[in-house]
C-alpha cells in the first residue's frame, strides 16, 4: 500500500513537472496581457485626448493687449491726445480709435471679434462719462453683461482697466478702457 | 486522472487581478489630473503679473507719469478709485 503511493507520488511529479503541460492557461495569459496593453494605451490616448482637446484660453490676456494698445494711443506720457482734448475741451470725435491703427477685420472671422470702449471722467465724478468713443462690433457688449452675473466660457471675455492721465491744461481725468475679445471658437472647447 | 496543485495558480490569478486593478486605477487617476490640468489652460493677466494691482504695468506706469506731472495732486482719491475699480472688475 504505501509502495503504491509512492509510485503515485513519482507518476504525479513527473506529470505535473516533466511532461508537456496543457498550454490553455499560457493562451489565456497571452490574451490578459493583450487586454491589459489595450487598456494602457486607451487610458494614454484618453489623456491626451482630454487634455490637448481643450484649446488655451489667452482672449483675458489678448483683452488686456488690446486695452494697452489703446492706452497707448489716447494717452502718452501722461497727457491725453490733443485729437481728443485740447485746452480742456474735449472734441467730439467718436472716430478718434481709427487713428490707432487698430485692425479688428480677420479673414479667419466673418465678423469682427474686437470691441473696445473708452470713457473719460472727471476725478470728482466717476460715473457720468465726459466723453465716450468706441471701435469694433458691439454686438458683444450684450454679453458682457451676462458675464458679470454668470461666467460662461463660450461667451466673449470682457476686460476692465482704469487709468489717470491729464491734460494740456493739467485737468485730471481718469479713463476706463473696455476690451471685449470673442474669438470663442479658437479658445475654449465648443 | 491525475490533477496537479491548483494553489499556487490561484495565487498567481489573483495576483494578476490585483495588478490589473492597480493599472485600471493609476489611468483612472492620471486621467482626472488630466482633465484638471485642461481645466486650467485658462491664461490670465493676472497669472503673467505678480504684484498686489490687477492693474496692468503698461496703464500702472500711465497713472505714475501722471501723477508726476501733477506733483501728486490728488493722489490718494486717485489710487483708491482704481484700486476700488481693479478690485471690483477683478
Amino acid at each position: 500500500m504505501i509502495l503504491k503511493n509512492k509510485k503515485d507520488k513519482n507518476r504525479k511529479f513527473l506529470h505535473c513537472t516533466l511532461l508537456p503541460k496543457n498550454r490553455r492557461g499560457d493562451k489565456i495569459l497571452s490574451a490578459y496581457w493583450f487586454a491589459v496593453l489595450l487598456i494602457v494605451a486607451a487610458g494614454i490616448f484618453a489623456m491626451v485626448y482630454v487634455y490637448y482637446g481643450v484649446p488655451y484660453d489667452v482672449r483675458n490676456v489678448e483683452g488686456h493687449l488690446l486695452i494697452n494698445a489703446v492706452a497707448d494711443c489716447i494717452s502718452y506720457s501722461g497727457r491725453i491726445s490733443s485729437g481728443i482734448v485740447s485746452s480742456g475741451k474735449f472734441i467730439q470725435n467718436a472716430n478718434f480709435l481709427n487713428q490707432c491703427h487698430l485692425i479688428f477685420n480677420s479673414s479667419e472671422w466673418k465678423d469682427e471679434q474686437y470691441y473696445t470702449e473708452v470713457n473719460f471722467y472727471k476725478i470728482e465724478d466717476i460715473n457720468t462719462p465726459l466723453l465716450t468713443i468706441k471701435k469694433g462690433n458691439n454686438n458683444w457688449i450684450s454679453q458682457c453683461e451676462i458675464q458679470k452675473t454668470e461666467k460662461k466660457e463660450t461667451l466673449v471675455q470682457c476686460s476692465n482697466e482704469i487709468f489717470y492721465s491729464l491734460d494740456d491744461k493739467n485737468n485730471q481725468y481718469l479713463i476706463k478702457i473696455l476690451g471685449v475679445v470673442r474669438k470663442s471658437e479658437k479658445n475654449v472647447k465648443m | 486522472m491525475l490533477k496537479c496543485n491548483k494553489q499556487g495558480q490561484t495565487g498567481e490569478t489573483i495576483s494578476w487581478v490585483i495588478a490589473t486593478l492597480v493599472i485600471i486605477g493609476i489611468l483612472i487617476i492620471f486621467l482626472y489630473i488630466s482633465s484638471t490640468m485642461a481645466v486650467a489652460k485658462k491664461i490670465s493677466i493676472g497669472d503673467l503679473i505678480t504684484g498686489l494691482s490687477h492693474n496692468s504695468l503698461v496703464l500702472t506706469e500711465k497713472t505714475a507719469i501722471a501723477h508726476q506731472l501733477a506733483g501728486n495732486k490728488n493722489k490718494e482719491v486717485i489710487d483708491k478709485i482704481i484700486l476700488d475699480y481693479d478690485k471690483a472688475n477683478k
